[in-house]
């Protein structure tokens, strides 16, 4: 690691926060929070008067802080803030190639590889403060308009749930890092922002698709698309989902995997390209 | 640098480019359009990858160590347009693992932006975007400079500025710079060795007048004659053999180019022709000459 990397981070920290698609991802995170806990709040107020068999239906589902946080953290992993966390990963660096600041980093003393680390972790940090916002604006926000988890939710765990929701939080930052890893390594190939966005669609739509294909397999009986069916890009970036039941370790390594592989082939590409 | 080598798909930018610059001097590579000035530049820079060959700077091999030693703009520069030239500054001063506040306040001021180094990059003149790439390229006192096309976009002031700026930090900061130019009047007015490429590969590399006097072989010289007097003047040339009349020179006088032939047999032949010589200036070859002699009217390929 060349010894300017804490400077080379910092500068990328200054870019990555100042630019439109960061800028944005935080934004929308704390507005996404902030709409999803509005929308539970007026749907559990359409609750009152109303019943269901003669019993009230109020009480027969809990909104609390942590149902909030779960559909908070549901409409975080869809598709806006994974989005624009690519958008952003596309910009680091497909961007800078195509406008080409990355030529002037590039005739630094320093290996090509330390620039994609820098740029990484300067996105890592943007993962991570999109995910605290999100989690602290459902939270608080959700616990001054529904007040604390309900009597119900904690029979077994009592705050621990939100505990366990906080876990699911932090296992969606883990997919954000293997969404920056594969954008960062499209980025290499594709160097143009547009061309990275394009890519990964296609690149979901034949994740989905092989999906489907081992999940129709493994339906018809063949044992061994039952495990490979979690190999699949969408359905190893979904370990957060474990928050309300189990965590699944396979999943972690498999999206592990995913992002070590990603680094990997992103940092060999790009010490071998011509930066124009 | 020593035989280097890239090709594009089946076409050489660059072969067997040999290629050195002595410290302390301010080198001007000069090439026609599509020479492969860039290529050869990048390659210096690791920007490209060489298909062969070897470039040392310093006596280092190493393509990361090499850069510590090395401020370079290639081309038109790049910055990200939203922040300020002070917070680009800051970014190239990071990766390049030195330059303090200081040192970025003494290069902006080296290139008169000091006093704009707040405001937003995307709101420069080209020229500014200009003068802001070379004070990204002095940061952290580099012992080579690697400038292409460094007064792109300069107005004449400007250019002026660069070129005594340039010899300056040769001079007083006994830096080594390597530039590429298009302007020949330029280069020759401000460096002391030169290299001309033509279609990859160098045609010629030394000091103007050493290059001129070793390439021409010819001797220039002026000739003032009366207008009447200058289609006899020109039965005298035939006669003599080894003078090329080339045009016109300063105030009218006639520039002639002598093979073979010393100015002062020129001098003897027409007065004894009888024809009054006004004024007889031998002229040094120029640059420009020198690189139409040397290169081909057919373009390259990068």
């Amino acid at each position: 690691m060349p010894r300017q990397f804490s400077s080379m981070v910092k500068v990328e920290l200054l870019k990555v926060f100042t630019r439109g698609s960061g800028i944005g991802t935080l934004v929308v995170s704390a507005l996404v929070a902030a709409f999803v806990t509005l929308l539970t709040w007026k749907v559990s107020g359409w609750q009152d008067g109303m019943s269901f068999n003669g019993q009230p239906v109020r009480g027969l589902f809990a909104f609390d802080v942590v149902t909030v946080g779960a559909w908070v953290l549901y409409a975080r992993s869809l598709v806006v803030i994974p989005f624009l966390l690519l958008l952003a990963t596309a910009s680091a660096v497909a961007g800078e190639h195509a406008d080409r600041t990355l030529r002037e980093l590039a005739v630094r003393p320093v290996p090509r590889w330390s620039i994609l680390a820098a740029k990484s972790v300067a996105l890592a940090v943007l993962s991570a403060c999109s995910v605290a916002i999100t989690f602290t604006v459902a939270i608080s926000l959700g616990w001054v308009l529904l007040g604390p988890p309900a009597i119900d939710q904690a029979i077994a765990e009592g705050d621990q749930s939100l505990a366990r929701l906080a876990l699911g939080y932090a296992a969606s930052f883990f997919s954000d890092l293997a969404l920056v890893a594969i954008g960062m390594a499209l980025s290499v190939f594709v160097r143009s922002v547009g061309g990275v966005v394009v890519s990964i669609i296609l690149l979901l739509i034949a994740d989905r698709v092989l999906w489907a294909i081992l999940a129709l397999a493994g339906f018809l009986g063949v044992e061994v698309a039952r495990d490979l069916v979690q190999w699949t890009l969408v359905a190893a970036m979904g370990c957060w989902k474990g928050w309300d039941g189990e965590f699944l370790p396979s999943q972690f390594a498999i999206v592990g995997l995913l992002t070590a592989l990603a680094w990997g082939v992103a940092g060999l590409r790009f010490g071998r390209v011509d930066v124009p | 640098m020593a035989g280097l080598c890239r090709r594009y798909g089946g076409r050489a930018a660059v072969h067997g480019l040999d290629l050195r610059v002595e410290r302390g001097d301010l080198y001007g590579f000069l090439g026609p359009n599509g020479a492969g000035k860039t290529t050869a530049i990048r390659a210096i820079l690791g920007l490209i990858q060489r298909d062969s060959g070897q470039v040392e700077v310093f006596g280092e091999r190493h393509p990361v160590r090499q850069r510590e030693e090395i401020g370079a703009l290639v081309e038109t520069p790049t910055f990200s347009e939203w922040l300020s030239g002070r917070n680009n500054l800051r970014i190239a001063a990071a990766y390049a693992g030195r330059g303090s506040e200081a040192d970025i306040d003494e290069a902006l001021e080296r290139v008169g932006l000091r006093e704009r180094a707040g405001e937003r990059v995307g709101g420069y003149s080209l020229g500014m975007k200009q003068r802001l790439g070379i004070a990204r390229a002095l940061l952290g006192k580099p012992r080579l400079l690697v400038l292409d096309e460094p007064t792109n976009g300069l107005d004449p002031r400007g250019m002026k500025e660069v070129r005594d700026l340039l010899k300056e930090l040769v001079r007083r900061d006994r830096l080594t710079v390597f530039v590429s130019s298009h302007l020949l009047a330029e280069v020759e007015a401000m460096c002391n060795r030169v290299g001309i490429l033509d279609r990859g590969q160098l045609k010629a590399e030394g000091s103007v007048a050493e290059l001129v006097k070793r390439l021409g072989g010819a001797t220039h010289v002026e000739v003032g004659v009366a207008t009447t007097d200058r289609p006899r003047a020109l039965g005298v040339f035939e006669k003599l053999g080894g003078v090329e009349a080339m045009g016109e020179g300063e105030d009218g006088r006639m520039l002639l180019s002598l093979r073979g032939l010393e100015p002062a047999a020129l001098n003897r032949a027409l007065v004894e022709g009888g024809i009054d010589v006004g004024a007889l200036v031998p002229r040094a070859g120029t640059l420009e000459e020198l690189f139409l002699s040397v290169t081909s009217s057919e373009p390259g390929v990068a």
